[in-house]
C-alpha cells in the first residue's frame, strides 16, 4: 500500500461529529455518537456483567439526587434503592434489549416520577432516566381513541383524506401547535401532503422542500426509530462523563437513544423555522422511509409524556401499514383505469381505422390525454398532428418528434425535457417532461404525453439551488440550515412531475397495442391488394374481350354496308348513297374509341419500364411521325433549345409529346400557325408545348382532359377521339408528373408537364 | 395465273358469320380459286386442327386463317396444340385478329404463327390486306407438301 493511498484513507475514515462538522462533510456527520445527551433526563451506561455504571451524564446530581462523578464503578443501587435495583436488573434479565429502548422501570426520584428506558448498544446498557413533562396534562383514554381513530382511518375513500384525518387525531392527542405528514418524492425532496394546525399559524400544505433540508444521515435516524421527540429546540447539551467508554476508549453507539443529543445542522434548522419542540415518526413503505409525520410546536418547548409517546408511535405504525395499502389501491384504481381507457381506444381504433380519431377519444370516448396522467397529449404521424389538452404547437411537435426520432428508443421518458432538449425552454409551461412511445420503427410517429413544469404549480420551502448559508464572520465554511423560513417561491427551473414507472409501462403497453392493430391492418392491406390484382387482371381481360367483342359485330356491320353500298349502288339515290356511307364511318368512329378506352385502361396499370432517354431525340421522333399532319395543318416548329435527358419511358413520352403537338397544330384558325416546344428549369424541369391555336375557355381548363370530351364539333379540326390529351395526362402521372394547360381563348395555349420522377441532366450518367 | 396448289384447300377458322363472308370475298376477289374449307366455332376448329389425325382438308391445306378470339376455345392453345401436332412439319398460319395487343402479337409467332394480321374495320382495307395474303403466300411462295396421313 502506498503513502498516498494509506493518507487518503485515512481522511475519509475521519470522523465528522458535532465538533468538526462543516459544509464539506455534513453528509457523513456521525449523529449517532454526539457524546451528549438532551436535558430533559440523565443517560447511564452500564457494564451488563455486574450492572456497574461506567458512564453518566453530567446533571445526574439534578435529575437523580446523586453527582455523576460519585456514580460511576457503583452499582444501580445508589441511584434506585435496593429494592428498586432488584426490580431493574430482574427486568433487565428478562426484556429484549436488542431493539432500542424498553421502558423498564417507573421510579420515584428526587425530581419527580421519571420513567426508566433500557437498551442494549455495542456490549453495554444504556439507562435513560426520563424526567416527567412539566405540568403534565391529565392522561386521555388513549386507547379507545386509538381504536376510533383507526377505525376511522380504516373507513377514508382516499389517501387524502386519510392523512386529512391522521395528522388532525395525531395533533388531538398530542397537543402540538402543528402536525404535517411529509411525503418524499424519487428526487429526494419531501412535500406536506397533510397538515392540521392552529389557525393562526402560516399554513405549510402544499410546501416542497429540497432534498438537501433533511440530510442522508438524518433519514437513516428517522428511519431506525419509530418516534424522536426534542422537547425543547433550545437546550443547552449534557456532557457524558467519562467522554470514552472506558472498555473501548470509544465513544458509546447512542442510535437507539432517547435522550440522545441532536444534531446542530438539525437544532439551528428548528431554530430559524421558530420551532420549540418537535416530535417525528416515520412513514415506512416495504422497508423504505416513504415520508413522516412531523409534530411541532411553535409557542414554547413541549414535552410529551410516555404514554401519548407510545400511542403516537403506535397510530404511525397503523399509518404506514393502511397507507401502503390505500397507496396500492389508488395505483391500482388508476390501473384499472388505463386498462378501461386503453380497450376503449383499441375498439375504436378497430371501427375506424384511424390512429388520430381512434386515440385522441370523443364525446363518449376517454383517449390518451386521460389514459395517462398529464396535461396535455399528442398524435404525430407524418401526415398528421392531433392534439388533446395542453401541448406545443404544432410547429413546435415537428421540431421536437425529430429530436425524439433521433434516439432508438420505443418508449422515452423525462421529468426535464428543457435540460435533454434546450428549446423546450421556450413551452415548459405545457411541456417541461413527457413521456412519448415511438409508433413505427421507420418512420417518425409518436404518442406524446405532456406535462407541464411543476414550480407552477409548487410552492418550495426555499431555493433548493443553494440551500446553506455561509457564516461569513465565523470564518470558517460552517454548514448551516437556511437561518430564514420566509417562503420565496423558486422554481426547478423546467421540471415536471416525474413519471412512474407503470405509466411508462403503460405507454408501452398502448404502443404493442397499436402495433397490433397496424399489423391487422396490414394484413388487410395486403389481402386488398391480391383483391385488386386479381381486380386488375379481371379488368384486363374485360378490356380483351370487349374490344373483340365489340369490335366484331361492327366490323360486320361495316363489311355489310360496304357490300350494300357496291351491290345495290345504281338503285339508291344521293341522299341514300350518303346515309350508307355514315355509317361506316361511324363504325370506323367507334372502332377508334374502343382502340382510346383500351389504350387507357392498359396505360393506367401495365408496367413502365423506365430508363435513361434524351427528350430532344423522343421529341425528333414525335415530329417526324407528325410531318404529314403539321405539314398539313402548316404549322411552324419552333424549338428554343434542346430538352433534357429524364428517366422516363421513351415510348411514353413520345406519344404524350405526339398527342400534344397534334393537337397544337390541329386546333389553330391562324393564318401563320406555330407550335412551340420547350422547357424551363425548377425542382424538376418543366416542359411545355405552345401554340398561338384557339385558345382554351377559363371553364374548360380541366374539361380537356376528361377522356372522349370534344370542346368542339366531330369534324371540325380534324375530328379525333377525345382521348389524345387523357392519355398525355396519363401518361405524365404515371412519371410521377402532372399536367395543366394556360391559355388565353383566341390568341393560344400552352400544355404543361412535368415528369417529377425525373431528375434533370444535361447528359445520362 | 394458276399454280400446282390453286387446288388446296384454305382452311379459315373464324366464327363470325360476316367476317368469314367479308374474308372470303376478299380472297375471291383477290383471285384465288382455292376450295375454303371453314371452320364455323371451337369445337370445329379443334377437331381439325387439334384432333391427332387431323382432318384431310386440314392435312392438305395450302394456307390457314387462323382467327384468336373463338368461342369455348383459346386460339393460342389451339396453334400451340397444331404445331405440336404437325411435328416439323409447319403449315403457314396467318392469324388474323381483332386484337392489336402487343402480348397476343408476340405470343402467336412464338407459338408458331407465319404471320399476324390485324382485322381492319374497312372492308376495302381487308381487300387489300387479302390481295397481299393471296399474292405472297399462294402465287409466290411454295407451301410444304400434304401431310400424308400417319399409320395407326
Amino acid at each position: 500500500m502506498s503513502a498516498t493511498q494509506h493518507r487518503s484513507e485515512t481522511i475519509t475514515s475521519e470522523t465528522i461529529t458535532a465538533k468538526n462538522v462543516d459544509l464539506s462533510n455534513c453528509d457523513r456527520e456521525q449523529i449517532h455518537i454526539p457524546g451528549a445527551i438532551q436535558p430533559h433526563g440523565a443517560l447511564l451506561t452500564v457494564a451488563e456483567s455486574g450492572l456497574v455504571v461506567l458512564q453518566a451524564s453530567v446533571n445526574c446530581a439534578a435529575v437523580l439526587g446523586v453527582a455523576h462523578d460519585r456514580l460511576i464503578g457503583q452499582p444501580l443501587g445508589c441511584v434506585f434503592g435496593e429494592a428498586g435495583a432488584r426490580q431493574l436488573g430482574d427486568r433487565l434479565a428478562h426484556e429484549n434489549l436488542g431493539d432500542g429502548p424498553v421502558h423498564v422501570l417507573r421510579a420515584a426520584l428526587p425530581a419527580g416520577d421519571c420513567d426508566v428506558f433500557a437498551h442494549r448498544s455495542a456490549g453495554v446498557l444504556i439507562l435513560e432516566v426520563e424526567l416527567p413533562p412539566h405540568g403534565t396534562t391529565p392522561l386521555l383514554d388513549l386507547y379507545s381513541q386509538l381504536r376510533a381513530t383507526i377505525s376511522r382511518l380504516q373507513s377514508t375513500r382516499t389517501l387524502q383524506s386519510f392523512f386529512d384525518l391522521a395528522v388532525s387525531q395525531i395533533r388531538h392527542f398530542t397537543g402540538f401547535e402543528r402536525v404535517m405528514a411529509y411525503k418524499f418524492l424519487e428526487d429526494g425532496s419531501g412535500h406536506v401532503i397533510a397538515e392540521s394546525k392552529l389557525a393562526t399559524l402560516e399554513p405549510y400544505l402544499g410546501l416542497h422542500y429540497p432534498a438537501s433540508d433533511i440530510p442522508q444521515p438524518a433519514r437513516r435516524m428517522f428511519a431506525l426509530s419509530p418516534l424522536r421527540h426534542l422537547p425543547n429546540v433550545d437546550y443547552a447539551p449534557v456532557a457524558l462523563a467519562p467522554e470514552m467508554q472506558p472498555a473501548t476508549g470509544e465513544p458509546v453507539d447512542m442510535s437507539h437513544s432517547i435522550l440522545r443529543s441532536v444534531s446542530i445542522m438539525y437544532q439551528v434548522y428548528l431554530q430559524n423555522m421558530g420551532v420549540k419542540a418537535t416530535m417525528v415518526m416515520p412513514l415506512m413503505k416495504e422497508g423504505q422511509l416513504w415520508g413522516l409525520i412531523s409534530c411541532v410546536h411553535h409557542s414554547s418547548p413541549r414535552h410529551v409524556a410516555y404514554e401519548a409517546r407510545m400511542a403516537s408511535e403506535f397510530l404511525a405504525h397503523m399509518l404506514s401499514l393502511m397507507m401502503a395499502a390505500k397507496e396500492d389501491a389508488e395505483s391500482f384504481a388508476y390501473r384499472l383505469r388505463m386498462k378501461a381507457i386503453l380497450d376503449g381506444m383499441m375498439q375504436s381504433l378497430d371501427a375506424r381505422a384511424d390512429l388520430h380519431m381512434g386515440l385522441a377519444g370523443g364525446n363518449s370516448s376517454a383517449g390518451i390525454d386521460a389514459y395517462i396522467e398529464s396535461g396535455g397529449a399528442a398524435v404525430v404521424t407524418e401526415e398528421q398532428v392531433t392534439c388533446v389538452g395542453a401541448t406545443p404547437t404544432d410547429p413546435e411537435l415537428r421540431a421536437l418528434v425529430t429530436w425524439l426520432a433521433s434516439s432508438t428508443e420505443l418508449v422515452q421518458a423525462t421529468d426535464r425535457l428543457p435540460e435533454l432538449y434546450p428549446p423546450a425552454a421556450g413551452f415548459t409551461a405545457v411541456a417541461a417532461g413527457l413521456l412519448a412511445v415511438r409508433l413505427s420503427k421507420r418512420r417518425p410517429e409518436f404518442v406524446i404525453w405532456f406535462r407541464p413544469e411543476q414550480a407552477k404549480t409548487v410552492v418550495w420551502a426555499g431555493n433548493p439551488v443553494k440551500p446553506e448559508e455561509r457564516d461569513e464572520t465565523d470564518g470558517m465554511l460552517r454548514l448551516r440550515p437556511r437561518g430564514s423560513f420566509a417562503l420565496w417561491q423558486e422554481s426547478v427551473a423546467g421540471r415536471s412531475r416525474p413519471w412512474a414507472s407503470f405509466e411508462v409501462a403503460a405507454a408501452a403497453d398502448l404502443r404493442w397495442a397499436i402495433v397490433e392493430v397496424i399489423l391487422a391492418r396490414a394484413e388487410q392491406t395486403e389481402l386488398l391488394n391480391r383483391e385488386l390484382t386479381e381486380t386488375n387482371a379481371e379488368l384486363d381481360s374485360f378490356a380483351y374481350v370487349a374490344s373483340h367483342d365489340l369490335k366484331e359485330p361492327l366490323r360486320g356491320i361495316s363489311h355489310m354496308v360496304t357490300f350494300l353500298k357496291r351491290s345495290s349502288g345504281d338503285k339508291l339515290d344521293q341522299q341514300e348513297q350518303g346515309q350508307l356511307a355514315t355509317i361506316v364511318k361511324l363504325t370506323r368512329r367507334m372502332d377508334e374509341l374502343i382502340d382510346s378506352l383500351l389504350h387507357f385502361s392498359r396505360l393506367g396499370r401495365a408496367e413502365l419500364p423506365m430508363s435513361d432517354c434524351d427528350v430532344e431525340v423522343v421529341l425528333n421522333e414525335a415530329l417526324l411521325a407528325l410531318r404529314p399532319r403539321i405539314e398539313e395543318a402548316n404549322a411552324l416548329i419552333r424549338r428554343p433549345r434542346p430538352l433534357p435527358w429524364v428517366t422516363g419511358n421513351a415510348i411514353r413520352l413520345r406519344e404524350l409529346l405526339t398527342n400534344l403537338i397534334s393537337n397544337a397544330a390541329k386546333f389553330n384558325d391562324k393564318p401563320e400557325r406555330w407550335v412551340e416546344i420547350g422547357w424551363v428549369e425548377g425542382d424538376v424541369p418543366a416542359f411545355y408545348v405552345r401554340d398561338n391555336g384557339i385558345g382554351i375557355a377559363e371553364r374548360d381548363r380541366d374539361a380537356i382532359f376528361d377522356i372522349f370530351r370534344r370542346l368542339h364539333g366531330r369534324d371540325s379540326f380534324g375530328g379525333g377521339t377525345g382521348a389524345g390529351l387523357t392519355i398525355a395526362r396519363k401518361a405524365a402521372e404515371r412519371h410521377g408528373g402532372r399536367m395543366w394547360a394556360e391559355s388565353v381563348e383566341g390568341e393560344g395555349t400552352t400544355l404543361w408537364f412535368t415528369l417529377d420522377a425525373a431528375p434533370i441532366r444535361s447528359e445520362p450518367s | 395465273m394458276t399454280r400446282l396448289h390453286d387446288h388446296r384447300p384454305i382452311v379459315c377458322v373464324e366464327d363470325s358469320d360476316e367476317d368469314f363472308l367479308a374474308i372470303s370475298h376478299a380472297l375471291r376477289a383477290a383471285g384465288a380459286g382455292n376450295p375454303i374449307q371453314r371452320c364455323a366455332d371451337g369445337r370445329a376448329a379443334q377437331d381439325a386442327l387439334a384432333s391427332a389425325p387431323g382432318c384431310a382438308w386440314t392435312n392438305a391445306a395450302a394456307l390457314i386463317l387462323l382467327d384468336l378470339n373463338l368461342p369455348g376455345v383459346n386460339g393460342h392453345d389451339l396453334l400451340t396444340a397444331l404445331r405440336h401436332r404437325e411435328g416439323d412439319r409447319r403449315t403457314p398460319v396467318i392469324v388474323l385478329s381483332s386484337s392489336a395487343l402487343h402480348v397476343d402479337i408476340e405470343r402467336c409467332y412464338q407459338e408458331g404463327a407465319n404471320a399476324y394480321l390485324v382485322k381492319p374495320m374497312a372492308l376495302e382495307a381487308l381487300e387489300d390486306m387479302m390481295a397481299g395474303v393471296v399474292k405472297f403466300w399462294l402465287r409466290l411462295a411454295t407451301p410444304p407438301a400434304p401431310q400424308q396421313r400417319r399409320a395407326a
